[in-house]
Parts: C-alpha cells; structure tokens; sequence
C-alpha cells in the first residue's frame, strides 16, 4: 500500500455485530482496530476525508428464537443489546462517523432498493429447494441433515422453501479474476487462497476437461460456484422482499439476512434514499475489516451483488484472526469470555483521582497497545491476563 | 528538565532544523498504511529507545552544572522535546488519550483537533516553536499495584468471576496470605523469608550499557559492555532473543556487581544483568529507573 500522499477519501467499516450476544473483548479487538486505522487516516487525510462505519447486524431467525426465549419482542431484544454495543464504544472513545443497525427504516430503504435493482437486472428468479439448513449460520449447508455443520458444529436441519435466488453463478470468473488481478484485494494471503479455493472449485478432483482458465491462468471449474438463495420465508424478522417480486410467490418472505447486513455498507451512507451526499461522496469502500469466519460472504457474495447491480466493488477486503483466551477460542459454552469492560475497569482503578471518562479512555489505552502490538494481524492471537499486565508493566509504564 | 532549567519554556535555539541529528536522523518518515501494527509500534519503541540513549549520552544534567554550556543544554533538551513530539504524533493512533495527555504537557493543545485538521501529516523536523510554554506536568501512566497484576492473574482461574465489578472490588482487597507454590500462570510465589543482612550479600548497582552485540554461533547471548561509572566491565546476558544489541546501548540497567566472574562461550561475564521474567519461555524485561542516576550508585 503506497498511497499514502493520495489526495482522497478513505471509507472504512467493521462488521455489523450480530446482536444475538453481548460484546466481547473479540469485538473490542476488531472496533479499536478499525479505529486505529480511522485515526491513521484521519492524520494523513484530514477529518473531512474519512469515514468510519461500525454498527449492528438485527435480522434473522436466531435473534428471533433468542428474543422468543427471553420473552421480549425481536425489537426490545435488538434494542437492548444493540445499545450495549454502542455504549461500550462510548465508554472507548471509538471514532465512529456513523452507528448503522439493520432494523433502521435507512437501511431497510436501501436493501429493497438494491434489491429491486438486482431484481429489475434479471438476477433474482424464484424457485423451491429442500436441503440442509444451519439455523445458527442461517445457510443452507450441502450435507445430510442431522450431520453437524461444518462451521458451527450444530446439527443442520431440514428446511424446504421456496425462495428467491440470485444468480451467483454468473460471477464465477468475473470475481476469480477481479481477485487474482488484485482489483478486489483479499487479505492477508490465507484468506485469499481460501477465497480463489472456494471459487475454482475442487480442481484437484476433477478431469482435466472440466477445467478452464482464468485470465491469469489458474484452473477453474465452471459451474462449481452455485446459485444462492436470497429470501426466507419460515421466519418474519427481516426486511420483507418488496414489490414487484413480493407479488411472484404465494408466501411472504424476508431478504435473506447477509444479503440485508451487507448492504449496511452502502445504506448506511444513503444509498437507495434521497440523501446519498455522504454515499456519493465516500462509496466504494476503501476497507472492510472482518473477522476470518466471514470472508466467503464480504469476498464473494458481496461482490457479486454489486457487480450485478452495477455499483463499484470495495477496494479491499482485510481479514484478521481470532481472539483467542489463552489459546481457546472464547465462547460462552467454555465460560471463558473476556469482557473489555472488565479490562477497562480494572486498569481505569488505577487512576483513582480522574473522572470516570478520563479512567475508561486510559484502560481503553491498556487494551489498545496490548492487542495492537502483540497479536500479528490477520492471525489468531491470544489474550491472557499475565502477559497483559507484563505487557503494560514493561513498555508504557516508563 | 525543561521545567528545571529553562522555567518550563521550549528553549531558544540557533537553528531548529539542524538541532539533535541523533533522534532525528530515527524520526523521518511518515504514516504507515499497512495494517502491521505490532512492527509499527515495535519500530516507535526502538525510536523511544534511541530518544532516551541520546539524552543519557548528552547527559543534559552535567552540562546545566556549567555556565558555558547553556547552548548546548538548549539544543540537547530543544531536540528532546521536538522528538517527544515527533514519536506523541506516531503513537496517536495507537494510544490516542494518552499522547493527547502528553501532546497537552509539550504545551501544543488539543492532539485531536491537530490530528482531524490533518495538519499533522507533515511534521516536519524543527517544527516546535522554541518559547512554546509547557502544559502542566503529571504522571502519564500511574504504576500498576501487585495487588491489581495479581488479582487479574488470579481472575483468568476462574473464567466465571471476570465480570467488571468483581475484580475492582477484590483488587482492594489485602492479598491472601497463603499462596500455592506456582499459579497456573508461571508467577511464582514468594521464596522463603530471609534476613537483611542475607540481602546485603547481594550487591545491586546502576550501570549503562556502552556496548552490545551478538555472539556468533551463540543465539541467546548478548555480549554487553557497562559502564559502572568508575569501572567497566563485560557481561554476557541471555537476552539475545527478545532484544535487539541497538536497542539497549545507553540504557540504564542494574546489575549483580558481585557475582563470581564465569565463562560462556569462552568468554567472561563479570555480573548479571537484573530482569523480570514472564511467561513459559521467561521472556525477560530489563530492570530500570525513571530518574537519571549517577552510574554506580548502589540499591539497597
């Protein structure tokens, strides 16, 4: 990266945060990272330049089932959780420009336009399909139901909709190309080779004469990359599919979740609203930081929404590991979930006489120089207490 | 020291851009925009490094105690404070409440407003205006208790306990008198009770390291030459791993002065160098001191 002295915006994002659990120190990492980075163009751009989007991601059925069992309404629940997200921002001093949630009216707004817009394109058509379905991943999975999925490890159940796809297909060897040519950069490497694997198909498995080229020469399988269902109907807790689609099928549905959360990243700025200044302005993106798990959607779905919509692809997709307590992923079945509230408290005590502001931003001054310097970004990295307050003892005590 | 001897005011100097080529040869460059935080903050660490070896070597207290050396004073605290500056402005991303504080006590402002008006991308070296009055001063970073390091080590046994009011509330708390003999952590317990006058058999002293570099074939030692003030010696610290030889000459360190000479690698270590050791493979950090010191100078 050596545009350092380019004139310009920078237009930078974290995920959307799904509201089905309290933040963790996983999402601090992320957030702080993101504002590191707000904060480093900021110098080199000047305020007016950046802009730094974080929020909540609201939709889909496991916020429903979860706002079920804890006897609220889907929106008391979302709001709720919602707000701590925001709040410990707060507390943090992050430097965002914009706090987008997806139960806004905004951003249902411009989902249905952009999905209208697809819609209108040709690329959305409707069809039915039984398969295996991961509620807690809200995908369908091509394995025998009860099988546990592959990326949660929860059991896949069976689900028959009718549902309204998108042609994801069509985009096989634009996005194999956009990537391998380094116009959409996926980072860091692993990532991308994940991405291109997942694209070309299982090349090594196939006959040579299944195969093609892409631009740059590495083999792919056509076909390999599947339509992709873009609504649901067994649930209500979306953005519903608008018309002139809508009138199509019998049934209701609501656009599919990802489809909903990605498009935060344009709406947020005003697209498919009538004030899209900041959207003109600030869109394509420059960064979208993500966590690892999530980088099929952010490097292949979305881009191929926006290509089929005709919009500008993001500059740059960055990936980076997980937070690891003491080398175990954190998780609430292990207990062992670290908050940055608790971080924030314990290291703020130590400046007694300042106002609780004032104690927050130092602890948040803590974390931040104990995550940015000992966790190699784009890998997994541990955090443990002994080498937190080591850390702290050792380099800014002084 | 500005405050000492100059009443708190940036000192007048000839010329600002020629001043202080040490830290400032370290200082040029700009913003990085990759996303490898840790080598950058590792780089302005080595660069506080360099800052503080400049200092110690021009020894500015020396020469506020002779007359005729006023302009030279100037320019060694002038090129402290602008580096000061430079590295507030580097670490603002990455640490921005606490360089704010620090940006304030260089009498410069608001960090924040600097940094949004964009102002900032060129700092150029020489850009501190010599009469530029100091801010107030006050600690930075208070000490973190034993207590606080203590009660949040134990915090990571029971996974259960870390919610935010438990642990500020225990860290209060008086430490518990019976300890297990190693936590799960690798911090040992307190050794057995001994005598002063089994502690006055060791003989702790504040050096300064003028030398340092590797030794070939040798991958965890360090060679270091220190300066005890009235004597030097060479010491031999297995170290090699987590420092660089660059990074520690003209820091202060302290010493076992009185350590029976050995050989390793053919070659004698007259002392031990003192350091705090974390974590399973006892990454050392180096002890050392705030203040300046006269080399020497005995620990008791």
């Amino acid at each position: 990266m050596s545009d350092q002295h380019k004139p310009g915006t920078f237009y930078l994002t974290t995920p959307i945060y799904y509201v089905n659990a309290r933040p963790h120190i996983g999402h601090a990492y992320t957030t702080l990272a993101a504002d590191t980075i707000a904060r480093r163009q900021r110098l080199l751009r000047g305020n007016d330049n950046v802009y730094f989007l974080t929020g909540t991601d609201e939709h889909g059925q496991k916020v429903q089932r979860s706002a079920a069992a804890a006897g609220i309404t889907p929106q008391q629940f979302t709001d709720e959780v919602s707000a701590t997200f925001r709040a410990l921002w707060d507390r943090m001093g992050i430097t965002y420009n914009d706090y987008i949630r997806t139960t806004e009216k905004r951003h249902a707004k411009g989902v249905q336009a952009l999905f209208n817009r697809l819609y209108e394109g040709g690329h959305i058509y409707l069809d039915s399909y039984t398969g295996s379905y991961c509620v807690s991943d809200e995908a369908f999975v091509d394995l025998p139901p009860g099988t546990p999925c592959p990326d949660c490890g929860r059991p896949l159940e069976t689900v028959t909709e009718e549902n309204f796809y998108f042609r994801l297909s069509g985009f096989q060897l634009q996005l194999i190309d956009l990537i391998e040519s380094g116009r959409f950069a996926v980072e860091p490497e692993a990532r991308r080779n994940e991405v291109l694997s997942f694209l070309r198909g299982n090349v090594a498995a196939a006959p040579p004469e299944a195969l093609e080229l892409s631009a740059a020469g590495t083999a792919y399988i056509p076909g390999a990359l599947k339509d992709l269902s873009i609504s649901r109907s067994s649930f209500d807790w979306g953005i519903p599919v608008p018309e002139p689609a809508a009138s199509e099928s019998k049934q209701k549905h609501v656009i599919y979740v990802w489809l909903d959360a990605l498009a935060n990243y344009m709406t947020a700025l005003g697209f498919g609203q009538d004030d899209c200044e900041t959207y003109d302005k600030f869109w394509p993106a420059d960064l979208h930081l993500v966590g690892k798990e999530i980088i099929r959607f952010h490097c292949i779905y979305w881009p191929a929404f926006l290509l089929a919509a005709g919009l500008p692809l993001p500059k740059m997709v960055q990936a980076h590991g997980w937070l690891l307590f003491e080398e175990s992923k954190m998780s609430k079945s292990r207990g062992n979930i670290v908050r940055a509230e608790t971080i924030l408290d314990a290291f703020g005590s130590l400046k007694p006489e300042a106002t609780t502001e004032e104690q927050d931003l130092f602890g948040t001054d803590v974390l931040r120089y104990f995550l940015m310097r000992e966790i190699s970004f784009g890998q997994d990295g541990s955090f443990t207490w002994p080498t937190a307050t080591a850390i702290w003892s050792a380099a800014l005590w002084r | 020291m500005i405050e000492k001897y100059f009443g708190g005011i940036v000192p007048n100097v000839a010329n600002t851009e020629t001043t202080g080529a040490h830290p400032r040869e370290a200082l040029l460059g700009g913003v990085p925009t990759d996303y490898d935080f840790g080598a950058h903050l590792q780089r302005i660490w080595n660069l506080i490094a360099v800052t503080d070896g400049y200092i110690t070597a021009n020894a500015p207290w020396k020469l506020a105690a002779d007359e005729t050396k006023k302009e030279q004073l100037a320019e060694v605290l002038y090129s402290a404070a602008e580096a000061i500056r430079h590295l507030t402005a580097a670490l603002y991303p990455y640490l921005p409440y606490t360089t704010c504080k620090v940006w304030a006590q260089l009498g410069l402002g608001h960090m924040t407003e600097a940094a949004d008006s964009g102002e900032l991308k060129t700092l150029e070296w020489g850009g501190l205006q010599p009469g530029t009055k100091l801010g107030s001063l006050g600690p930075i970073f208070p000490r973190a208790p034993k207590e606080l390091i203590q009660k949040m080590t134990d915090t990571e046994q029971k996974p259960v306990a870390t919610e935010a009011a438990a642990v500020v509330a225990e860290a209060t708390a008086p430490a518990e008198a019976a300890a297990p003999a190693e936590n799960a952590n690798g911090i040992p317990s307190i050794a057995e009770t001994i005598t002063i006058d089994d502690f006055a058999k060791v003989d702790l002293r504040v050096a300064k390291v003028l030398a340092a570099e590797r030794i070939p074939k040798a991958d965890k030692l360090l060679k270091l030459q220190v300066d005890l003030g009235f004597e030097q010696r060479q010491i031999l610290s297995g170290i090699a791993e987590f420092y660089e030889p660059e990074q520690l000459i003209g820091r202060t360190v302290v010493i076992v002065a009185n350590l029976a000479p050995r050989k390793m690698r053919g070659l004698e270590s007259n002392g031990m160098i003192v350091a705090a050791s974390i974590g399973d493979h006892g990454h050392p950090y180096l002890a050392t001191f705030l203040e300046s010191l006269p080399l020497g100078a005995r620990l008791k």
